[in-house]
């Protein structure tokens, strides 16, 4: 009997055998409220999607330059093909599904970690900024690859899926895009009040100034004006300067350096890497330049003459060759204005266009505010103002889908390449992307028609 | 007569003396092994007629005289002679048993050992005289050509394969075992000449007691310990291997001449321009020259003269001379065991010493190795201890002749010289341009020039590794076939390397120069000047705990069970540091600080260029945790029939909690089937025949995923906040990669043990092995590494021994065979949306289902355009030379499978002879069934140059040449594609099989010729191994196994005496 005790004893005795020994200490389980700041200050989570700006309107390209754009999805982008990525997984859904996944894990994890005295206001800011993180890549999938919102019908319209949870293996499913929008507003206001009011150092995390920016953008795709207006309200609020782009320089090549654009930036985004975007052969529409009146700055700021006729886009905020596609201080003026206008406050409308159009104004050419009195006219001339100060910046493609919704504003798009002329109708279907094809594979997605 | 009484006296003494010196010689005959007595052995004194037979207890008796010599004989013993013996009354002699083919072999698991004849599963025992057949310093390499299903791979990520590569992305190295306890150590730690025995483990049921890390076979060492009953034993070894320069010549490369020219005509067309106006690229030698006639005309003739010198001079032959030399190795090792009072010990001191053939490298180790068995009370308890320490050595000054390639080229200019004719050592062109140089020593900076002969005195790096096991383990029999066992093993490696550049070195100086600013002829140097020394620290700790019981009992008559069950936790932990110091002083141990901070210092030779200073600073930690409980049993009946079975739990820190507590065992089970044993069985050809099979899993570890969500910090965002990148997705599903192993085995004997063998046939199924798929990236994610994968392997392993005379001249043959036929079965990521190209240009295996892993795949040939040398590949049935359409046409379907990379039929003949004292082998091996891709020319932009290839030779030049070559024409215009489509076609695809005179080996020994007066047994051998290729199937003198001159001759003579 002694036998077998001392052999159970000598059998089960352990080693200090510690099955929760990291393997590798280089590797960070995302357990603690720091690690998942650093997975949100990743700068995959500042990226923002660009198939739709070369979809869009503000490029003329020519056909040797379609031809020279590095990858198949941004050729066939342009031309509305019908097949646009050609096998591929696009990018942009890539990068947009995976921030969700990144809020995801961090929102999972957050789920595990007691909220104490301490930790409870990087707690709050954490989760605020995984919802405004999730609600933002949703909010830019739907203007990708779902057709416009309407109130009407958007019970009806295919929206996106809505991966709410970290697990890689769940299954999705698209769902209206009213209850998209539902969740992503939900969230948002979920989120706001958890952020801290403005990040003044690190402007590429969210605060609640950005949740307002993020809302009033989506209120005016939305067409809810008096909810946009609040919210640039607030936003202009919090932070009313604008640059003076007398200060800039008219003859650099990156005229603006992020620092400079800090004065009107609220949370910043930047167009994943596509060739066109640095390409001297994609050139913008003469149709963009000619809108610009003689003394606006934003005309030499803005664009780079590369001979042959062929003009890019040298105005980025971010200071650097990468496309700068966040809110700014500047598109809520713009936003309040137009809410304005479309509320009959005609006045306080003029006030913020005009407010902009001087700061924006060559201090050498005399300049004069606008006046007018007709509602739409107002309005046609605001969204004007909109395309000018907003252009490249990632909006027209969104601001296409909601006005065509209006015949008074419709749009169709137009362009030569290979011969042949292409045309994108006000109502086309091609307005929604295509989903990509292994999500329809194997998650059973609805593709979007391309008629 | 006074005279007649003193001779009388003299013999009457002299008898009586010869009378006393006789003497009955007393004493008992044992087993060296066993220490059991020895009947029946023959005592004999040699050249007289007294012969005694030793009875059931050992005992003999025999008179004997001075100066005799007994001759001890024993059934199946080795003949022992005993010189004179005369003056001891009671002695014990040893026998040690003859090692024929069927004497029971014992086999190990590294948990337990058993007799092979009770074994089911696959098991390859190696003894001491066939590991010690060849030398080396590193006992893996005596595995070479001697294991059936063993290859030395050329290809791939692991060195060693048993019966094939069951995974895709995980570890694929063989489990090494050594005295019972996994190893992860260098095996060049270990001194071979420690070593006894090693048995090779291949399926199921004998690898599965490791569980999760027998996936890849297990390789288990058994280091010698003292004999229990042995007496003491001295041994001494001592050897001298002496290596071939490697064969410099074996890549073909473009004579000077050719090279020459093509530089001209590179020169003419302006192709050296850029680097010439960069102001500081370097140029080669006839480039500079050429640019020395084009700035001054008046110099041509003489640039002419000097430019056709050069086209004699050939750089091999000054690195063959400069940078090599005949390899030596020395190895010596010393040995004492014995047993004294219920303690056996072993003792060893080893020492080698390579000088290898690169001058300035170099290796030494000192090995020292103790071990104890004690029997305090009696048999009942048990307690062994060993320490084992190997210090090790290794220099590494002379990076050979990529030492001597120019920056931006991976090719060695043919014309370089390293030394002038009186042997000064010459400067090469390297970074910069000479005139650059000049310009800047002019400067003040430091002295630009590269000699490449001066860089290998100046060099200093070198590598200390200390590696300390210690164990310790208690054995208790409790009851009569029951006993309790627990070991402990602790392990310490510390390593660290030094790198030390010092200022005379030209990484020193040029990194010192490249951050050089010269402002108004004041210099600042932010890099200081001195030395530069790169220290990386490795430390790695284990510890092993074991407990076991151990059951053995009779169950009536015939039945037998045994069995094992036990519990196992392991803990190692790596920890590397690595950093350097700048202006390093080795006189004073003294080094500057320097600002890493700045990453905008500009750069001397391209101003626009700005750079931080190199940072070398780094540190990891790894910790491997595992928790295992096994049970192995096995019945046997009459020794007629044998059921084995077994099964192990792992845990493990790189899995999760529900991986860990779902814990699928691996397991086996086997059946052997004595059939000669049987009534019915009275077969006189096949008198012994065993039949056997087992069935089961073995694991693998992968170190490389785990189920946690793992991120790492992978950059600074804009704001310098470091940001982190998720590694691994959350995968709570991830469990170990498993082997279905199926063996069938049959061994048998004939003709009186004349002919005997193993045959065996398997087959292995990788099972959820780590592979990428893909995921809707609606998850978040593209790709998902997780247990997705599956490979077979079919294959057969066979060795057959005939004893083709017996008598005085015995000749011995030994045949091995081994087949084996891989395949991914499962593989779920797609083909890469390049289709074909990707598969047929990756330069890393890309597992294709239907395929094995490592396979050539290749463009569909169709041989050379008449008109102008075009390469010329298929779109559909079309020959075309539209490379950018045929790289699209070509898709999985039409691209063409060219074959395995490695061998899948290969084996060695090794034929013995001895005679008397004499005995002598050779071993030929074989590969077959393997392809490789012979190296093509690429003309890139520089017609071939940078290629450096003597094909160029061979091109297409005129209408006719594409019936005798399959080299392109240059092109006239740089085409990329073109150069990948003939390269990655089938043009360039040859078998690789090839037959070789691998080894030889002879030895004398002196044993019986001296007796046992200063030594018992002394042994000369001789031995020389990478001997020639006998036969390959190429006809383009690739030796495809060998192919870089890395395996030369060596020729070994070597010493072994035992005392």
């Amino acid at each position: 009997m002694n036998y077998i005790k001392t052999a159970v004893l000598i059998l089960f005795f352990s080693c200090k055998g510690d099955l929760d020994i990291k393997p590798d200490q280089g590797l960070l389980i995302p357990t603690k409220l720091e690690d998942m700041q650093a997975l949100l200050d990743n700068v995959e989570m500042n990226r923002a999607p660009g198939l739709h700006m070369i979809a869009g309107e503000e490029y003329a390209i020519t056909t040797e330059g379609v031809t020279s754009l590095r990858t198949a999805p941004e050729r066939n982008s342009y031309l509305w093909a019908d097949d646009v990525y050609e096998g591929s997984v696009p990018s942009d859904w890539r990068i947009l599904y995976e921030q969700v996944f990144y809020a995801n894990v961090v929102l999972d994890g957050l789920n595990t970690i007691e909220v104490t005295e301490e930790n409870r206001s990087v707690w709050n800011q954490l989760k605020g900024s995984a919802l405004f993180f999730r609600s933002l890549a949703f909010y830019q999938l739907i203007v990708e690859y779902a057709m416009p919102y309407e109130k009407g019908s958007a019970d009806k319209v295919p929206g996106i899926p809505l991966k709410l949870s970290s697990d890689i293996n769940e299954k999705v499913e698209r769902v209206s895009i009213r209850d998209c929008f539902k969740k992503i507003l939900s969230d948002l206001d979920e989120a706001g009040p958890l952020l801290e009011t403005v990040q003044s150092v690190y402007l590429t995390r969210p605060s609640r100034h950005a949740v307002y920016a993020l809302l009033a953008r989506i209120a005016l795709y939305m067409q809810e004006y008096g909810t946009a207006e609040k919210y640039a309200d607030r936003c202009i609020t919090l932070s009313p300067g604008l640059m003076d782009y007398n200060g800039l320089s008219r003859t650099s090549s990156r005229p603006i350096s992020f620092a400079q654009a800090g004065e009107e930036v609220i949370f910043p985004q930047f167009m994943l890497t596509y060739s066109f975007a640095t390409s001297s052969r994609a050139g913008i529409s003469e149709d963009l330049l000619s809108v610009y009146e003689t003394g606006d700055l934003r005309r030499i700021i803005f664009f780079r003459d590369r001979g042959n006729g062929v003009f890019t886009f040298k105005g980025n905020y971010s200071g650097t060759s990468s496309m700068f596609l966040g809110t700014t201080t500047a598109e809520m003026y713009l936003i309040r204005s137009e809410c304005r206008a479309r509320l009959d406050d005609i006045e306080g409308a003029l006030a913020d266009v005009n407010h902009l159009r001087k700061m924006r104004w060559d201090s050498n050419v005399p300049y004069q505010d606008v006046s007018m009195e007709d509602r739409e006219e107002v309005i046609r001339f605001i969204l004007l103002e909109r395309r000018k100060e907003l252009a490249m910046r990632g909006l027209r493609w969104s601001d296409l889908k909601r006005l065509n919704r209006d015949s008074r504003f419709e749009t169709t798009l137009e362009r030569t390449a290979y011969d042949r002329t292409h045309i994108l109708a006000p109502q086309s279907d091609r307005y929604a992307f295509p989903i990509p094809q292994i999500e329809v594979d194997i998650n059973n997605l609805a593709q979007n028609k391309r008629d | 007569m006074k005279k007649t009484i003193v001779y009388i006296f003299i013999l009457s003494v002299l008898c009586v003396s010869m009378a006393g010196a006789q003497q009955v010689l007393r004493g008992r005959v044992l087993d060296i092994d066993t220490g059991s007595p020895v009947a029946r052995a023959t005592v004999t004194v040699k050249g007289t007629a007294q012969t005694s037979l030793s009875d059931a207890d050992g005992r003999f008796s025999v008179p004997v005289s001075a100066r005799d010599t007994v001759v001890f004989h024993g059934v199946r013993y080795d003949t022992l002679y005993l010189y004179a013996p005369f003056g001891r009354e009671d002695i014990v002699v040893r026998l040690t048993p003859q090692r024929t083919a069927l004497q029971e072999v014992v086999v190990s698991t590294g948990y337990q050992t058993l007799p092979k004849e009770r074994a089911t599963g696959s098991f390859v025992q190696l003894d001491n005289d066939l590991l010690n057949r060849s030398v080396s310093t590193n006992i893996t390499d005596r595995l070479r050509d001697i294991v059936p299903g063993l290859s030395f791979n050329t290809y791939g990520n692991s060195a060693l394969s048993i019966r094939g590569q069951s995974t895709i992305f995980g570890n694929a190295e063989p489990l090494i075992v050594i005295d019972n306890f996994p190893y992860e150590g260098e095996l060049v730690d270990i001194n071979p000449n420690d070593v006894e025995s090693i048995t090779v483990l291949k399926d199921a049921a004998a690898a599965s007691i490791w569980g999760s890390r027998a996936g890849n076979g297990v390789i288990v060492i058994t280091t010698r310990k003292g004999r229990a009953g042995s007496p003491l034993n001295i041994g001494f070894n001592a050897g001298t291997t002496v290596v071939n320069k490697p064969d410099l010549y074996v890549r073909q490369t473009l004579p000077a001449s050719d090279y020459i020219d093509i530089e001209r005509r590179l020169f003419e067309e302006g192709y050296y321009d850029a680097a010439k106006n960069s102001g500081y690229r370097p140029l080669s030698p006839v480039v500079e020259l050429l640019y020395g006639g084009q700035a001054d005309p008046g110099r041509i003739p003489e640039i002419d003269r000097e430019i056709e010198r050069m086209k004699t001079y050939d750089v091999r032959k000054d690195a063959d001379r400069y940078l090599y030399r005949k390899g030596v190795f020395q190895q010596y090792a010393l040995t004492v065991n014995g047993d004294v009072k219920n303690n056996n010990y072993y003792a060893s001191v080893g020492y080698d010493n390579n000088r290898e053939s690169l001058i300035g490298n170099g290796y030494d180790r000192v090995t020292v190795n103790l071990k104890n068995t004690f029997r305090p009370f009696g048999e009942r308890l048990q307690v062994t201890t060993g320490v084992y320490f190997s210090n090790n050595n290794e220099i590494r000054n002379n990076p050979g002749m990529t030492g001597l390639s120019m920056s931006g080229s991976s090719s060695v200019i043919p014309y370089l010289r390293l030394a002038d004719d009186n042997g000064r050592p010459l400067s090469t062109v390297r970074d910069y341009s000479r005139e650059f140089i000049a310009g800047a020593m002019d400067e003040g900076l430091l002295d630009w020039n590269y000699f490449p002969l001066q860089e290998i005195q100046a060099a200093d790096n070198r590598l200390v590794r200390n590696n300390l096991r210690m164990d310790a383990s208690l054995r208790y029999l409790i009851a009569d076939g029951l006993a309790l066992s627990a070991s402990y093993q602790h392990t310490e490696v510390g390593s660290e390397r030094n790198n030390h550049r010092s200022r005379d070195t030209y990484y020193a100086r040029d990194l010192i120069n490249r951050f050089t600013q010269v402002d108004g002829g004041e210099i600042k140097r932010p890099v200081p000047l001195g030395g530069i020394l790169d220290v990386s620290v490795l430390r790695s700790l284990g510890r092993t705990f074991r407990s076991q019981l151990d059951f053995s009992r009779q169950f009536g008559q015939k039945g037998e069970v045994s069995a094992i069950a036990g519990f196992e936790t392991r803990f190692s932990r790596t920890d590397s540091k690595d950093f350097r110091y700048y202006g390093y002083e080795a006189e004073y141990a003294r080094n500057a600080y320097v600002d890493y901070v700045t990453d905008d210092f500009p750069l001397y030779h391209d101003s626009q260029r700005r750079s931080s200073i190199p940072n070398n600073d780094d540190m990891d930690r790894f910790t491997d945790v595992f928790r295992s409980y096994y049970v192995n049993a096995s019945y046997s009946y009459d020794r007629k029939y044998i059921l084995s079975a077994s099964a192990r739990l792992d845990q493990s820190n790189l899995f999760g909690v529900r991986a860990n507590q779902k814990g699928v065992p691996l397991w086996s089970a086997g059946l052997a089937w004595n059939i000669s044993r049987e009534g019915f069985y009275g077969s006189d050809i096949l008198p012994y025949l065993k039949l056997r099979g087992s069935y089961g899993y073995n694991g693998n570890v992968n170190k490389s995923v785990t189920a946690f969500t793992t991120a790492a910090v992978s950059g600074y965002n804009m704001y310098q906040l470091p940001y982190a990148t998720i590694i691994n997705p959350p995968n709570p599903e991830l469990r170990w990669e498993r082997v279905q192993i199926i063996n069938l085995g049959l061994d048998f004997s004939a003709m009186d043990n004349r002919v005997s063998g193993t045959l065996e046939i398997y087959s292995k199924r990788g099972l959820d092995l780590i592979g990428d798929s893909p995921l809707p990236p609606s998850s978040g994610i593209v790709l998902f590494t997780g247990n997705t994968a599956d490979t077979k392997i079919r294959g057969l392993d066979a060795n057959l021994s005939t004893r083709n005379t017996t008598g005085p001249l015995k000749w011995n043959t030994d045949l091995l065979a081994t087949v084996v036929k891989e395949r991914v079965t499962g593989y779920e990521k797609e083909a890469p949306a390049t289709g074909g190209l990707g598969y047929i240009q990756s330069p890393y295996a890309l597992p294709l289902p239907g395929r094995p892993l490592y396979a050539l795949y290749s463009y569909s040939w169709a041989g050379l355009d008449p008109e102008n040398g075009d390469p010329m590949g298929y779109i559909g049935e079309e020959t075309s030379t539209d490379y950018t359409g045929i790289f699209a046409d070509t898709d999985l379907d039409n691209m063409v499978y060219s074959g395995p990379l490695r061998p899948t039929f290969f084996g060695s003949v090794r034929n013995s002879f001895s005679y008397g004292n004499l005995t002598a082998s050779f071993n030929i091996t074989y590969r077959s069934g393997y392809y490789f891709r012979a190296p093509g020319i690429a003309y890139s932009n520089d017609y071939g140059l940078s290629s450096n290839s003597a094909a160029y030779a061979e091109r297409w030049q005129s209408p006719g040449d594409e019936t005798r070559t399959h080299v392109p024409s240059v092109p006239a215009q740089p085409d990329g594609n073109r150069d990948m489509f003939y390269i990655y076609s089938t043009a360039l695809i040859n078998r690789g099989d090839n037959i070789r005179l691998q080894d030889f080996r002879i030895d004398y020994r002196f044993g019986g010729l001296m007796g046992n007066k200063w030594f018992r047994n002394m042994n000369v051998y001789l031995y020389g191994n990478n001997i020639v290729l006998l036969w390959k199937s190429n006809d383009l003198g690739i030796d495809p196994d060998n192919s870089y001159a890395d395996l030369p001759f060596t020729f070994s003579a070597g010493l072994k005496l035992d005392f």
